[in-house]
């Protein structure tokens, strides 16, 4: 936008500036409205509980510590309510990517006898569904997915919003590709899988990154189905922690950390919750540098195609 | 050419009208006897004592499957068909692996969009956890004229339209305004990073989001409270304040979309042809003229497709949100359709009332979505579908 500015070498005029500069300033002052509460949780894990009850504002922490951390995977519950989440996102990702993928490559051409009907069948789904009850009953007592982790992953795996984007991405690309690999005698597989799988890394990466989004902060399919707390997924359990701001039985358990000399430490609990939270945010602010310019070539392919 | 191989004779396509309907009479034949078999057994299958308690239903599967079998036997090998059967099978068999690629999805949707549609029945149901759904008693309305008979209902349905106009009025400009004042940024890389920041908390799930406000704003510990308290003021009850929670919803909500719905309209704006910001430059446009008659017509599209959708999912959008915001005391104000179908179904087991609160709220949102598409589409021409 501001290479027209830029090009044609304009003049601001004063008012010009003066907004420019509020602009600038407004959008900082945005910047720091984000990221200061998350700034705030991270400062607060590494406080320890002298220092979190005598100051009342801790922008750096004077004695950083890493109590909270080395308490929190020295109890069994977050290190395996991790890997629960773990697997559940890194298993949904694949199944949920794979499997619509496939779906949108199968239903790219109108030609396919019954094309029409698939699509219907698919876009109703978009407007009316079951509700919540009669999806639990199904997912519980038909499918007889009662407490087991595929509850939580198999449901939703086929997002017809993803079908859509991941099938006007595909018919973006030259038809011309698809004839010319068909008259050197491939198959319907080895198009997908040698062709067009390749040429879509980009627009994929952005569902699977949407799907494994979704699939690590869900808490609710895990609160319904999983009665066995040891299957938790990390959510859950910082839901429990936070809200009932008391203990998980687990944690109480554990009798605590000590020191060199065998007292114990007395913790500083806020801090170990807030541990918590980083720990599950963590993940995120790692891969989110590398992903973004993905995601936002997705979802313009999305908003373009409706 | 093709067109005249495929064209049938008048008594072909008479032969072939037949044809389908005779299958779609065996297939309903064999729905019915499966639904039969569901009804009488169980979906777990076990309430049959004796084979032949399963034995009408299992006549009507098998008299179905045969008509099924001998339509699709007149329809391959009649004469009159001959042709376009024969193309019918090379279509199938050419394009083999695509059904085969789409069998997993289908059967997903299937299974897991298609199977909960029949537990709607519940709606209109007496439950009885013994029975299972399909042998439970019916109760024609009752769910209904109970759930609207009671005084909360009122309360509940004036709730969710409050808190989803309102929070649509006050998070669907947020974006808008946002993506226009971005644009108007003069370096690109400051742009880039303030747009990488505001996406953020839309990776963040909402018990994160409720454990930052816990960690600003909880009355004993949190940090903005406990910098008042040490200027000797009064506590500042965020969380657990009825007044305050619905604010809290709609601020806590903009904080973490509003930066994310602007990605849509950055990437409307960014399609728009900088010679038409030239032009305009040349007739004498200011910039604030330049936002008003190009880059704001020119998103008009997304603004509009986006509103469609936004009404049409107004009575429930925040149930997340919801559930993870609210607390004991702010439960009355917080009380939504989609809270209160929990409430009653999960937490309190009354399936069938709540299965048919949840129903009511699906037609009333079908019912808004297409409303609000028509309205727009005679207004601007522009529909969503």
């Amino acid at each position: 936008m501001s290479k027209k500015n830029q090009g044609n070498r304009i003049k601001r005029s004063t008012g010009e500036k003066v907004f420019d500069s509020l602009n600038v300033i407004f959008f900082i002052l945005c910047g720091l409205l984000m990221v200061l509460p998350f700034w705030n949780v991270i400062v607060l894990s590494f406080t320890s509980l002298g220092e979190f009850m005598s100051s009342p504002f801790i922008l750096f922490p004077k004695e950083p510590t890493l109590q909270a951390y080395q308490y929190v995977f020295a109890t069994p519950l977050i290190p395996r309510a991790y890997l629960m989440t773990i697997i559940i996102t890194v298993s949904a990702t694949i199944i949920s990517v794979l499997v619509t993928s496939m779906l949108a490559y199968g239903l790219m051409r109108p030609s396919l006898h019954g094309h029409k009907f698939f699509m219907i069948f698919l876009l109703i789904t978009m407007f009316f569904s079951g509700g919540m009850i009669p999806r639990y009953f199904v997912i519980k007592d038909t499918l007889g997915l009662d407490n087991s982790l595929w509850a939580l992953i198999l449901p939703g795996s086929v997002s017809v919003f993803n079908f859509i984007i991941i099938r006007s991405f595909y018919r973006q690309l030259p038809a011309a590709l698809e004839e010319s690999a068909r008259i050197d005698g491939a198959n319907d597989l080895t198009i997908l899988f040698r062709i067009i799988y390749p040429l879509s890394i980009p627009t994929l990466a952005t569902i699977a990154l949407f799907v494994a989004v979704s699939h690590w902060n869900a808490w609710f399919n895990a609160n319904l189905f999983i009665r066995d707390a040891k299957l938790y997924p990390l959510q859950l359990v910082i839901r429990n922690f936070i809200y009932r701001s008391n203990k998980p039985a687990e944690m109480q358990a554990f009798e605590g950390l000590r020191d060199a000399s065998g007292r114990l430490i007395s913790l500083n609990e806020e801090a170990v919750k807030m541990a918590t939270v980083v720990l599950s945010v963590v993940p995120l602010l790692a891969i989110y540098p590398f992903i973004q310019k993905y995601f936002e070539k997705g979802v313009t392919i999305g908003a373009v195609k409706g | 050419m093709s067109e005249f191989i495929g064209r049938l004779t008048p008594q072909a396509r008479k032969l072939k009208g037949t044809l389908k309907a005779g299958f779609a009479a065996g297939l309903l034949l064999v729905c019915a006897g499966l639904g039969y078999l569901v009804y009488r057994n169980g979906v777990d299958g076990t309430r049959f004592k004796a084979w032949n308690q399963g034995l009408p239903g299992s006549l009507m599967m098998l008299a179905g499957g045969l008509v099924m079998l001998a339509c699709l036997a007149v329809y391959f090998f009649s004469g009159k068909l001959k042709r376009e059967s024969g193309r019918l099978l090379a279509d199938l068999s050419k394009d083999r692996y695509k059904y085969l690629l789409i069998a997993p999805g289908i059967l997903s949707v299937f299974l897991f969009n298609y199977l909960p549609m029949y537990g709607i029945v519940l709606a209109f149901k007496d439950f009885k956890a013994r029975l299972g759904i399909l042998a439970s008693p019916w109760n024609g309305w009752t769910n209904f004229t109970r759930f609207f008979g009671k005084s909360i209902s009122t309360e509940v349905i004036l709730n969710t339209l409050h808190i989803g106009v309102v929070q649509l009025l006050v998070s669907f400009p947020v974006p808008i305004i946002l993506a226009l004042l971005m644009n108007e940024l003069r370096s690109k890389r400051f742009r880039r990073t303030v747009q990488s920041v505001l996406y953020l908390p839309h990776f963040v799930s909402w018990i994160v989001i409720y454990s930052l406000l816990y960690s600003l704003f909880s009355v004993t510990s949190g940090i903005v409270n406990k910098i008042i308290l040490s200027m000797g003021g009064n506590a500042f009850n965020l969380l657990s304040d009825p007044n305050k929670f619905r604010p809290l919803l709609y601020g806590s909500n903009v904080w973490k979309e509003a930066g994310w719905g602007t990605i849509i309209y950055m990437a409307a704006i960014a399609g728009i042809d900088q010679e038409m910001y030239e032009a305009a430059y040349l007739d004498g446009a200011n910039r604030w003229q330049q936002v008003l008659y190009i880059t704001l017509p020119s998103i008009m599209f997304s603004v509009m497709t986006l509103l469609i959708l936004n009404v049409g999912s107004i009575l429930g959008n925040n149930f997340d949100q919801i559930m993870n915001l609210r607390t004991a005391p702010t439960m009355a104000v917080s009380n939504v359709i989609d809270t209160y179908v929990y409430d009653m179904g999960v937490t309190q087991g009354q399936f069938g009332l709540s299965t048919a609160i949840g129903l009511f709220q699906q037609v009333v949102n079908c019912i808004l979505l297409f409303t609000t598409n028509s309205i727009v589409k005679r207004m601007t021409g522009e529909g969503f579908f």
